[in-house]
């Protein structure tokens, strides 16, 4: 009888502590799901305004399948048609996200409409495990204008993460060019 | 054949290239701990590959086909740790079962998987990345035979360490430290390898 | 049945809380923890977010551990221990994510690993389960700190050599972006930032302590020796004066 009881008293005390720790997880999930989603809206404005300047404002925002593509496009997940204050349009920046073995990156491309040539690069997430040397040999000479994106990026030290973000960029680039064809 | 490629790339990149404890840190408490016998190392690091196996096996259905869809994605963490020390007790009991010597070699470093960083550390992280099944797997093969590897290669070089002379002050650990650093560098020539996507 | 009072003796609290920033400090004495600390360590501001972090999932865990520890029956422990560190864990991380978005980012997976830091686990099992709530708080508190100043020594070095100076702001935005530079640029060994240079570090400085304790040791034995030779010659003396006494009185 004894050890009966006790199997109950066992699972009975397991199931408090994991139905109450639910509970609590879930009650700071309410507490900061507006937060973090807040975050990350504020994030993907401050690239805007790093690549385009500090005027740009995102007056649009489509999923890339809306667009009806014919080409590969599985690296962008959204665009964003970007204006400034006068109401002209700037141009397209492309959210792409991808992964390598050395972890993910997400960024925003940004290409200007009447040049219809690459812009500049923000890193949003960037999970390499040589995030550092990937920011600063790579990233920053791209755009600053030393490097150009159709350029190998052997002299890198983060080679596979510049090989990944070259290929992203060069995709949102063909789905630029197609978009505005 | 093509994916088959593309699968033992995947782990060989894991592996090698971006290797799971002299770059990303993780299985370092046993990787200091256990390597002192070659014997106990094999041991462990088969035991560890088994639990990875398992459990990118149940975690990556768990919570793609489960947490997802109910809209808690949050309780990640909390499942995962509690698949991974279920699965430890399980494979304990099957390795008493049908290898009781390794069952006593392994002794405490049996329930000491579970705190194994490289076990929660490659279940979550390929959530994190939101990696597809087969790439998951392919993570946690090459990062479990990863470990594998560098536990086994560790415990050849501590065992000819114990019997040369190093001073006072470095015996025990902090040669073995400064050993597994120099095998870090050596790793590092790696990195231009190649590497899956 | 009686119920034995424990008489506590003075300054056990003090006893308490500092044993776990020098004596068992649970990074440099019981080398528990050691995945972030090799893997966090790469700035200052990093390893006090990591330590932070830690000493909350650990004050939390430790404080609700010996709140129910009559409660939870002695063959679920490890899972019931387990399932309270994964909880406040993942409150943790989520309000990292919420309010301190940077840190998360620099941090990534190893917020997570908390869970499995064995520190955590061990004082719930050691201490926590066996002591009552305040103790366990003193205690978390200790181990938190000496987790906290151990990060932060290593990060010292790794960043120093590394990166030739200190940068402030980076994580905790509300201080202004400000660099030491310490080193000038470019005559910094950047090897201490990679992971062979937190092996080297973490070996060094556990190589420093061996020392040191091995010269305590070493100066404590001599002083045995020496006592025990005085003695020795002393006895010696005393048989001398006893023998001449005795051929004295012959």
């Amino acid at each position: 009888m004894s050890n009966k009881k006790k199997y109950i008293m066992t699972s009975i005390t397991l199931g408090a502590i994991a139905s109450i720790s639910a509970v609590l997880i879930a009650l700071s999930n309410l507490a900061t799901k507006d937060k973090i989603a807040q975050n990350e809206i504020d994030r993907i404005n401050a690239g805007i305004t790093n690549i385009f300047g500090k005027n740009a404002v995102i007056s649009a925002q489509k999923s890339i399948n809306e667009y009806g593509l014919t080409i590969d496009t599985s690296y962008i997940s959204t665009v964003y048609t970007v204006k400034n204050n006068e109401n002209t349009e700037l141009g397209l920046a492309f959210r792409t996200t991808g992964s390598n073995s050395y972890g993910k990156i997400s960024l925003l491309a940004g290409f200007d409409k009447t040049t219809k040539t690459f812009m500049k690069v923000s890193l949003i997430i960037n999970e390499q495990s040589f995030a550092s040397t990937l920011v600063d040999n790579y990233v920053n000479p791209l755009n600053n204008g030393d490097l150009n994106i159709s350029d190998k990026p052997v002299n890198v030290g983060a080679t596979r993460g510049a090989e990944l973000v070259q290929k992203m960029v060069l995709q949102a680039q063909d789905a630029a060019l197609e978009i505005w064809k | 054949m093509n994916m088959f490629i593309a699968f033992l790339l995947a782990i060989i990149t894991s592996m090698l290239v971006d290797n799971v404890v002299l770059s990303r840190f993780y299985g370092i408490c046993p990787f200091l701990g256990v390597s002192k016998k070659v014997k106990s190392s094999l041991g462990m690091g088969v035991a560890v590959v088994f639990v990875i196996i398992l459990a990118t096996v149940i975690c990556w259905p768990l919570y793609n086909y489960v947490l997802v869809p109910a809209g808690i994605p949050y309780l990640d963490t909390v499942a995962y740790i509690l698949v991974i020390a279920s699965l430890v007790q399980l494979v304990g009991l099957f390795i008493k079962k049908y290898s009781p010597g390794l069952y006593k070699t392994l002794g405490i470093y049996l329930p000491l998987i579970t705190t194994n960083c490289a076990v929660l550390g490659v279940a979550q992280s390929n959530t994190d990345q939101g990696l597809g099944f087969v790439e998951s797997l392919a993570n946690g093969l090459g990062t479990s035979v990863g470990f594998l590897l560098i536990i086994v290669v560790f415990s050849c070089i501590r065992v000819r360490l114990e019997s040369s002379n190093t001073p006072k002050a470095f015996k025990g650990l902090p040669i073995a430290l400064i050993t597994a650093a120099i095998m870090a560098i050596a790793f590092m020539g790696l990195q231009g390898l190649f590497v899956r996507g | 049945m009686e119920v034995k009072k424990m008489k506590r003796e003075k300054g056990y609290t003090r006893k308490n809380f500092l044993k776990g920033i020098v004596i068992e400090n649970p990074l440099f004495v019981s080398i528990l923890g050691t995945c972030p600390a090799l893997a966090t360590t790469k700035s200052i501001e990093a390893a006090i977010g990591m330590g932070l972090l830690f000493t909350i999932v650990l004050i939390c865990s430790n404080m609700l551990v010996s709140l129910l520890r009559k409660l939870i029956p002695e063959e679920i422990r490890t899972p019931a221990y387990i399932v309270i560190i994964a909880t406040f864990v993942t409150i943790v991380k989520m309000f990292t994510n919420a309010f301190l978005s940077e840190l998360y980012s620099t941090l990534g997976v190893f917020i997570s690993l908390i869970v499995v830091n064995c520190i955590v686990l061990g004082r719930a099992e050691a201490y926590a389960s066996k002591n009552n709530v305040f103790d366990s708080l003193i205690d978390a508190l200790g181990m938190g700190l000496g987790y906290m100043l151990a990060l932060i020594t290593m990060a010292f070095f790794r960043e120093l050599l590394g990166l030739g100076g200190f940068t402030f702001g980076k994580i905790f935005q509300f201080i202004p972006l400000t660099t030491l530079q310490i080193i000038p640029k470019g005559y910094e060994i950047k090897m201490f930032q990679t992971p062979a240079g937190a092996f080297i570090v973490f070996g060094l400085i556990l190589a420093v302590l061996a020392f040191i304790k091995n010269r305590k040791a070493e100066l404590k034995a001599n002083i045995e020796k020496r006592e025990k030779i005085r003695k020795a010659q002393e006895a010696k003396e005393a048989a001398l004066k006893a023998a001449v006494n005795n051929g004295g009185n012959k």
